[in-house]
């Protein structure tokens, strides 16, 4: 072929990419700089000195490892569409391991990363590749609650304990439970929005239009609000599903304004938040309508993001990075010191789990043959004070929890947080129901808001 | 026999019984994990030859393929979660589901042709993702179809991975006949020509649904090996992604072939699964790497390989007639799926005859 002519090409594309190559290994933007390591690289170290011949290593196993220490397998997005919010699961459950020298009980703690990338299918790989072939004693994570929903499922059959700081599916804990899967020091998709249907009641709303993202999540945490606010006698005019990922709200926010309602619920996640609250305010409807949004809607991760639109605005979540007790601040700060930044939920959550994980640790003196015995242990955990408030896990594995109704506010160093204007202590995932009677109803859904018949409030709850 | 094989015949058959022998062995090599990861491979790699039927083979590039895929894994998931069916029911229904989709999809694709084709199908293919959304009670939405069971004789990675390995070489065996099928040589015609053909007195519109068919069953029973290989499907099975990465692994491993798909969903499935743990930008590598291919070899591995081969027989011995220099010069540059070159060397003859009998 006409090898002469494409020389100087190759020569071309060579340098084209070894460039690539250098400003790829430098300007890592919070990928491998920001992940704090430091503490538990051994297994980087190892993992990279195997280089990518990995048929013949693999067969190795696991790193070299000393043998009473514990393993336990991370499952975070670190790739794909929900990438930022896994490193801050990354960098909340590294801080805590940081500040403990990577012991518990006097036992040395190594993590295991693997990138689950928001998709099932890789979920699944990954968590096989933790279960298999490094042998952890139990995964933390993943993010998403499908991936979670796929994970917990082949792990629990596979005997492989696995803990759900962050996916929330509502039926993990309430129809379908699973052996050995918990939510430590996770929710549920509804959980926080059953206060807050109550808590807009008492606000004098009456009329309410909805704004919830078409998937399970948007539908379980819609479904709570609705429940609750429609049993107080408030009125839902109507609901809009926005389908996930929309990139332009005006049509919705139009119809929105139309109904003209006392106050509008909105369920966003990721990017679509920003874009919803910006366009809030630019149709003017900032000052008229009250804006009430879910934990994901206004969670720190997106606050970085955004400037005075977000002002002022409501929301309902279980972390509130102003809460004024120490050990919130005390976490903030550290937080801020090591990664330059606010923690959002995702960090907290991982952060506490770090922290229940550790107790439990401690309190089988770092031994953790007995397996039924561990979860026992992790099962009773209840902690005293965390970043979130108190928390210990319900009979059905779910936390019982605050929920603070947070207001967005600025701080003195110009960045953005939320503060909470009312908490809400002792929250179960049933809220006032009564557990079984709850169970008896199908989970949320678009076509079952929980409207209609349903249990009445349990009088002691 | 052998001795009257031709050098080329000779490599490809040893470099053959040297895969099957690699690939015999491999559970005893290396660990569980990494066999399941084999097995996934093999499974996108029978994925990525169905496309490649259609696109290398017929210069018909779908883009939608995953759906069907997708339906076919729907279908085992909905048999087992939602009817409690047998395996045997579940795999007759996934594959019946997957047909009944590409029956339907070939009948809307099969007026078009270049870039209208590929919209087309790629409509398709999304189609399938919104209805795995939309369907809750039939797919679960997000949550996807849990708790699909292999069945219980390849329940054990290794044994689900033989299995793997036998059904592809099967399905590799009969697309390798279909290919070198008198149908096999109209889809190149197909992708030459078409107007030529239909000059000729071809039905070029029934043999591109009947192309279509014969794809999607394939892509059917790779769904069907999927589903049972995470026992779980979601739409993300059905993403675009999918699709795309179907038509990435062919074009990586080399386009118009049926060996290079399979290579092509080895580099990719290995580099999402393992060099994801070592690197955290691998998407950057695997995305460099397909940059080098495009550039620099775009035939694709295999593609490349045979034609420096070929070019190094031709400098070696100027006599052998059946590759003379008389090879018209502008396949080898205008189509990237010049090179049909195949795993079964002893049909390589026919194949070269036949394609200087086409011109």
């Amino acid at each position: 072929m006409n090898g002469k002519q494409r020389r100087p090409a190759r020569l071309l594309g060579v340098g084209a990419v070894a460039l690539a190559l250098v400003i790829g290994a430098c300007g890592a933007p919070g990928t491998e700089e920001a992940a704090p390591n430091e503490t538990l690289s051994e297994e980087a170290g190892s993992d990279v000195d195997t280089g990518i011949s990995t048929e013949t290593e693999a067969a190795d196993g696991a790193p070299e490892v000393a043998d009473d220490a514990i393993k336990i397998g991370v499952l975070a997005p670190t790739t794909g569409n929900v990438a930022a919010s896994g490193q801050d699961m990354l960098d909340g459950w590294n801080l805590y391991w940081d500040q403990n020298d990577g012991m518990a009980g006097g036992v040395e703690v190594q993590t295991f990363h693997e990138d689950s990338a928001g998709d099932p299918s890789t979920g699944l790989t990954k968590a096989e590749r933790l279960a298999g072939n490094v042998g952890v004693d139990f995964i933390v994570g993943p993010l998403l609650a499908n991936v979670g929903l796929a994970v917990s499922e082949q792990m629990s059959r596979e005997g492989v304990p696995v803990f759900l700081p962050i996916a929330t599916a509502d039926d993990l804990t309430q129809r379908e439970p699973l052996p050995g899967v918990m939510r430590v020091a996770g929710w549920t998709s509804s959980q926080t929005t059953h206060p807050f249907g109550e808590w807009a009641y008492d606000q004098g709303y009456r009329r309410i239009v909805t704004l919830c993202s078409d998937y399970a999540f948007g539908h379980e945490n819609c479904g709570g609000f609705v429940n609750t606010f429609t049993d107080m006698g408030g009125e839902i005019i109507d609901q809009f599903w926005p389908p996930l990922g929309t990139q332009d709200f005006s049509t919705y926010i139009s119809q929105v304004q139309a109904a003209d309602p006392d106050a509008v619920f909105v369920v966003t996640v990721g990017a679509e938040s920003g874009r919803i609250v910006k366009a809030w305010q630019n149709f003017g409807l900032k000052d008229s309508i009250p804006f009430l949004g879910n934990e994901t809607t206004l969670d720190q991760s997106l606050l970085r993001n955004m400037g005075d639109e977000a002002e002022g605005l409501i929301s309902t979540g279980h972390f509130a990075g102003g809460r004024d007790a120490g050990v919130t601040q005390d976490f903030v700060e550290a937080y801020d010191e090591a990664y330059g930044q606010l923690p959002s939920y995702y960090s907290v959550a991982m952060y506490t789990a770090a922290q229940w994980v550790a107790q439990a640790i401690q309190d089988v003196d770092g031994d953790l043959s007995d397996q039924e015995a561990f979860l026992e242990v992790v099962k009773g955990v209840a902690l005293e004070e965390t970043p979130m408030g108190p928390m210990r896990l319900d009979d059905y594995n779910n936390p019982i929890e605050n929920v603070y109704i947070r207001e967005v506010q600025t701080r003195d160093d110009g960045r953005k947080w939320n503060v909470p204007i009312e908490a809400i202590e002792e929250v179960s995932q049933f809220w006032h129901y009564d557990p079984e009677e709850f169970l008896d109803h199908p989970v949320y859904s678009r076509e079952y808001q929980g409207d209609g018949v349903w249990p009445e409030p349990n009088p002691e709850g | 026999m052998i001795g009257s094989l031709s050098l080329t015949a000779k490599i490809k058959i040893g470099l053959l019984l040297a895969a099957l022998a690699l690939a015999a062995a491999l559970p005893y090599l290396v660990s569980p994990f990494v066999v399941s990861i084999a097995a996934l491979a093999l499974i996108y790699g029978l994925f990525s030859m169905s496309i490649d039927l259609l696109g290398g083979y017929g210069g018909l590039i779908a883009l939608g393929q995953a759906g069907i895929l997708a339906t076919a894994g729907y279908g085992v998931g909905y048999t087992a979660v939602h009817l409690g069916g047998s395996h045997l029911q579940q795999v007759f229904i996934g594959i019946s589901a997957g047909l009944v989709a590409s029956i339907i999809f070939g009948a809307m694709a099969m007026r078009t042709t270049g870039i209208y084709f590929i919209m087309v199908t790629l409509a398709q293919g999304m189609i399938v993702w919104g209805l795995s959304i939309r369907l809750a009670p039939v797919t679960g939405a997000e949550n996807g179809l849990r708790g699909i069971l292999r069945p219980q004789i390849v329940s054990a990675d290794w044994k689900f991975y033989y299995a793997v390995a036998i059904i592809v070489l099967i399905c590799g065996g009969l697309l390798l006949i279909v290919t070198k099928s008198p149908f096999g040589l109209f889809l190149r015609g197909l992708r030459d020509s078409e107007m030529r053909l239909r000059m000729l007195g071809y039905n070029s519109t029934f043999q591109k649904f009947y192309a279509f068919v014969v794809s999607g069953f394939f892509a059917s029973i790779a769904g069907v090996l999927l589903v049972y290989h995470t026992q779980f499907i979601s739409p993300a099975n059905a993403e675009f992604l999918v699709s795309g990465n179907g038509v990435l692994m062919a074009i990586l491993g080399g386009i118009g072939t049926l060996i290079g798909p399979v290579i092509g969903a080895f580099i990719i499935v290995f580099a999402e699964n393992m060099l994801s743990s070592y690197v955290e930008r691998w998407p950057t590598v695997l995305g460099i790497t397909f940059i080098l291919v495009i550039l620099f070899a775009r035939d694709g591995f295999v593609g490349t390989i045979s034609n420096y081969w070929h070019g190094l027989r031709r400098k070696i011995n100027h006599t052998d007639r059946r590759r003379g220099p008389s090879r018209p010069q502008i396949y080898a540059t205008e189509t990237a799926s010049d090179n049909l070159e195949e795993p079964n060397p002893g049909l390589d003859q026919e194949g070269q005859h036949s394609k200087q009998g086409d011109y």
